[in-house]
Order: structure tokens, then C-alpha cells, then sequence
């Protein structure tokens, strides 16, 4: 399930002066809709998550049996 | 046998006529050499061609087994590297522009583990800029081309690596994979390509992409090589914290115990949805061998498997801009256009999002530990299609991308080989992936072998390349 999660380009062009990165308008227009369907992705993906879900550690653990 | 003939032999059987001196390393590094000048012209395999270091190699590798002191089975065999490892004294450009002049005065420490096993160094391979692609074709070092039909791509990004083992211009490479680019090109150019566990290679002095998800791994045209090249590689290294402790076994001692009683798993769902027709066949058919050869083929379930691309995309897009933001702000016209744009989305996606991405990696992890209990190995098609077209897009989006089947394992840090199964209609090589435990390549390795014995597609050579 895909959840939509809007950006404008304004506020791409923002984020990108705070990096310091150079996207003009028309670049940051190119990447949107790829940005908008990773956001709306993670969106639907978080909800799913069980409040005990914690990141890997560092290294794969051995297999468990 | 033909210069062709010792060309396509396998690095184990080269290795074997090394040792009992039938035939000379010099000749068969000065034989590839001659190769790599006539035929990579059309085909782009690689960067850099290092003769001088190769003719060296092979050298001290005879004056060394005339002596007596014979370094172990690939002692005299030419290789390649993905140009991302560092080589002291030759340029590593990471197949980019801005890394064009780079010579590293450090040597990558699985490049390392490749020279203390006495082997000679071919060339430095093309690949994805920066490895961030599934293509390998390269803004600016050149479309590397698949021998199988050089107007299709060879995948990526260990494309290069791919596209010169397929074409017998090298008997054995490393490569890297975070998202499929080791088995990636294994698939589309009809070879083998292992991605083992997470922290069984040393990945320090290999140019990073997503620290999180990064593998090394050995590239082949059978099992037996690639278990031999794992064996020189893997292993604990004090420069590489995310490297694991696991004791490395002789992944070569089980390869032909067979698969009878191992249980196969299948996990139906995702995996087999939107196949090609021949990709769905040839698959199906290696399954029902795996059976027929003695394995228990049984379903496994992965409840949150959809939810694996999107986790990945997630962790690859962040991590590859925080690697690139000095270049991203200080030379961003120096990248290819398509890196560049994959590089700004990284930019945009929140931390708090990052961080659910690493939570769903666990959970996988987890579910696919859970399907491991119940199967030895995992089995699905590597690639839901056949090589692309150079030039053909290629889809970020889950239902799409073409390395969907291979991030899952990526994501777990598993084990996970690609071996040949069969080609379509167009004489297109498709790809077999093969998963299993963590720290247990050596089943995976059994089970392909079992499988690969009994076939001899990865015996069959692309057109024009004699």
C-alpha cells in the first residue's frame, strides 16, 4: 500500500540551501515524484512496525535454531 | 587444449596444471593479456588493463612453484577487481570521473588476502559509477556490453567483472553487492557470483556506497572457484569493525555431498510475481531437479516481505549521499546524471525514517532467520527478466526494480548465490538465486553445486569470443 506524502519543490530547494547542495528548480522538479514515493512508502511502512522493533546490531548474529 | 579452451577453463583446473607445472603462469597471464587487447575493445570490461603488475605476478607465482613453495590452488591465476578496490600504486576510480586520477598508496585488505594466495592481477574491471546502479553503463568509462548480446547491459555494478569472466578474459573476480550487483551480473551474463554474510569479507579499502548493507564477494564461472576465492578472502579483520569473528571453514570440503535431505525452501509470495515467461519456466524446472536430486522442497512464508524494497531504498539512498555530500557540494557536475539525481533523493528522506528503514531490516532478519528453520536454503529466480537493453530505464519502484528478488538478503545480511539455470528464447542467460544462514555459505554452496552438476549450462560460451 502506497500512502502519498507530498513535497513541494519549494521545499526541496529549501532543504538542498541548507546543505549547501546545488539543485535549481528544474532538478529538483526531475527528483520529486521519486521523493514523494520513497516518503509515501515509508509512510505506510512505519505504522507496521511493533513498538519493539529495534535497528540490527552491528553484525549478523549466528542463525538461531 | 585451445588458448579458447584455457581461457574458459575453470580457475580450480587452472590452478591444478599451475601447480603440476603443465603449464606456466607467465603464458597463461601473457595469453589473457592478448585476450583483453582484441576483444574488450567491444566490450568495455575495463578501467585499467595492468599488464605490467599481471606479467610480475605470474613471474614471481612460477620462479615460486619452481622453488617448492606453492601458495594453495589459485596460486598463478589471473583475476580481476572491481575498480572500487584499492590498489597500491594503480589508479581506482570507483568507475567515476571524480576518482579518474585516484592512486590509492594502500591496498584493500581482500585485494591483499588475493595476493598472499599467489594470484595475478588482470585489471581493474569496469562497473556503475560509484556502484550505485544495476546497468554498469558507465557515463564515463563506457557502456560495458554483455558477450551473450552487446546491446544489452551486463547488470551492475560489478558489470565489468561479469561481462570479462562471461567472455574468458579473466578465470575469477571480486566484486561488491549491496543491492544484488554481484549476482545481478552473475544472472544476465551466465555465471556465479556469491554474496556471502555480512562481515565474512573485509570491505576496508573497498570505496563504501551504503556501510549498512555493503558486501564483498567472489565472482566465478563455477561453484568450485567461487568457494575457492571465498576461502583466500573471508575472514575477521581488525581494520573492518563490521567484520565477524565466525571461524572459516573449507567451504570447498561439502561441495559435492549433494542435497539429498536438504530441505529447499520456496517462498512463493513476491518471488515469482511477474516473471518472464522462459525466467518462471527455468526456474520451476530447477526446483523440480533439486527434488528430483533428493531435496525436500517445502513453502516458506515471509510475512513482511513487500515491505524489503522499500526498507532498502530507504538505507541505500541516505547512506550513498551521507558518503557523497563533500562531492555533492563541491563537484556535483563531475557525476553522471542518473548517480547524481539517485544521490540528491537521499537528501530529502528523514532521520526518523532512516531509522523505521533499520527497523524493518531487523524484522526481516528476523522472518527470514524464521523461514531458515524450516528450509537449509531458500530458492527463487535471481532477476525477474533477462538483460536489459543499454540505455533501457530501470525502476526504483518496488513492484518494478529488477533486483526486487535480491534486497531481501541484502537487507538480512544473508548469504545468497546466483549460478545459471537456463536461457530464454533470445539465448539470454537467467540466473538462479540460492540463500541460506547466516556464516553458512558452505550449504548454500553445496546446494549449487549439486544443482550446476547436473546441468551444463555454465559450460555454454557467448557468441564470438573464441
Amino acid at each position: 500500500m502506497t500512502e502519498s506524502r507530498s513535497i513541494t519543490t519549494d521545499l526541496l530547494l529549501q532543504i538542498a540551501r541548507r546543505r549547501s547542495l546545488a539543485l535549481d528548480e528544474r532538478r529538483a522538479g526531475a527528483i520529486r515524484p521519486a521523493v514523494e514515493s520513497l516518503l509515501g512508502r515509508l509512510a505506510a511502512l512505519a505504522p507496521g512496525l511493533p513498538p519493539d522493533a529495534t535497528p540490527p546490531p552491528e553484525r549478523v548474529p549466528p542463525p538461531s535454531r | 587444449m585451445s588458448g579458447a579452451d584455457l581461457a574458459f577453463s575453470s580457475a580450480a583446473e587452472l590452478g591444478r596444471r599451475i601447480a603440476h607445472r603443465q603449464i606456466s603462469p607467465v603464458e597463461v597471464a601473457q595469453g589473457q593479456l592478448e585476450r583483453i587487447a582484441r576483444l574488450d575493445p567491444g566490450l568495455r570490461s575495463h578501467i585499467t588493463v595492468t599488464a605490467e603488475r599481471a606479467l610480475a605476478d605470474a613471474g614471481r607465482a612460477e620462479a615460486e612453484i619452481a622453488s617448492g613453495r606453492w601458495l594453495g590452488p589459485l596460486h598463478g591465476v589471473p583475476l580481476g577487481l572491481k575498480d572500487l578496490f584499492d590498489t597500491a600504486g594503480i589508479r581506482t576510480t570507483a568507475g567515476s570521473r571524480i576518482l579518474a586520477d585516484h592512486v590509492p598508496a594502500r591496498e584493500a585488505v581482500a585485494s591483499k588476502r588475493l595476493a598472499a594466495a599467489g594470484t595475478v592481477l588482470l585489471g581493474k574491471h569496469n562497473m556503475h559509477e560509484f556502484a550505485y546502479g544495476t546497468t554498469s553503463t558507465n557515463p564515463h568509462y563506457g557502456a560495458c556490453c554483455n558477450p551473450w548480446d552487446r546491446e544489452r547491459v551486463p547488470g551492475g555494478s560489478s558489470g565489468g567483472s561479469g561481462t570479462a569472466l562471461a567472455a574468458g578474459l579473466c578465470h575469477a573476480a571480486l566484486g561488491s553487492d549491496t543491492g544484488g550487483s554481484i549476482r545481478i551480473p552473475a544472472s544476465v551474463c551466465g555465471i556465479v557470483g556469491l554474496k556471502p554474510t555480512f562481515g565474512r569479507v573485509s570491505r576496508h579499502g573497498v570505496w563504501p556506497l551504503a556501510w549498512s548493507l555493503d558486501h564483498v564477494g567472489p565472482m566465478a564461472r563455477t561453484v568450485a572457484d567461487v568457494a575457492l576465492l571465498l576461502g583466500a578472502v573471508a575472514g575477521a579483520d581488525p581494520e573492518d569493525a563490521w567484520t565477524a569473528g565466525e571461524p572459516v571453514p573449507d567451504f570447498g570440503r561439502d561441495l559435492e555431498a549433494g542435497v539429498q535431505g536438504l530441505r529447499v525452501g520456496v517462498p512463493r509470495r513476491m518471488f515469482f510475481d511477474d516473471l518472464e515467461p522462459a525466467v518462471g519456466a527455468a526456474v520451476e524446472e530447477a526446483i523440480a531437479l533439486l527434488g528430483r536430486l533428493g531435496a525436500r522442497v517445502v513453502a516458506v512464508e515471509i510475512p513482511r516481505i513487500e515491505s524489503a524494497y522499500t526498507a532498502f531504498h530507504a538505507i541505500l539512498a541516505t547512506e550513498a549521499s551521507a558518503v557523497h555530500e563533500p562531492w555533492m557540494r563541491s563537484r556535483p557536475g563531475d557525476y553522471g546524471e542518473l548517480v547524481r539525481q539517485a544521490l540528491e533523493l537521499g537528501y530529502f528522506i528523514p532521520a526518523v525514517d532512516y531509522v523505521h528503514a533499520r527497523r524493518m531490516q531487523a524484522l526481516l532478519r528476523g522472518e527470514l532467520d524464521q523461514a531458515l528453520r524450516h528450509a537449509d536454503v531458500l530458492v527463487t529466480p535471481t532477476l525477474p527478466r533477462t538483460a536489459l537493453r543499454i540505455g533501457e530505464s530501470v525502476s526504483r519502484e518496488p513492484q518494478l526494480a529488477w533486483n526486487r528478488f535480491l534486497v531481501p538478503f541484502s537487507l538480512a545480511g544473508l548469504p545468497a548465490i546466483s549460478l545459471p539455470c537456463g536461457f530464454d528464447g533470445a539465448g539470454l542467460p537467467i540466473g538462479l538465486q540460492l540463500a541460506g544462514r547466516a556464516f553458512d555459505e558452505a550449504t548454500v554452496l553445496r546446494a549449487a553445486r549439486a544443482y550446476e552438476r547436473a546441468n551444463d549450462w555454465h559450460l555454454r560460451r557467448p557468441p564470438g569470443v573464441e
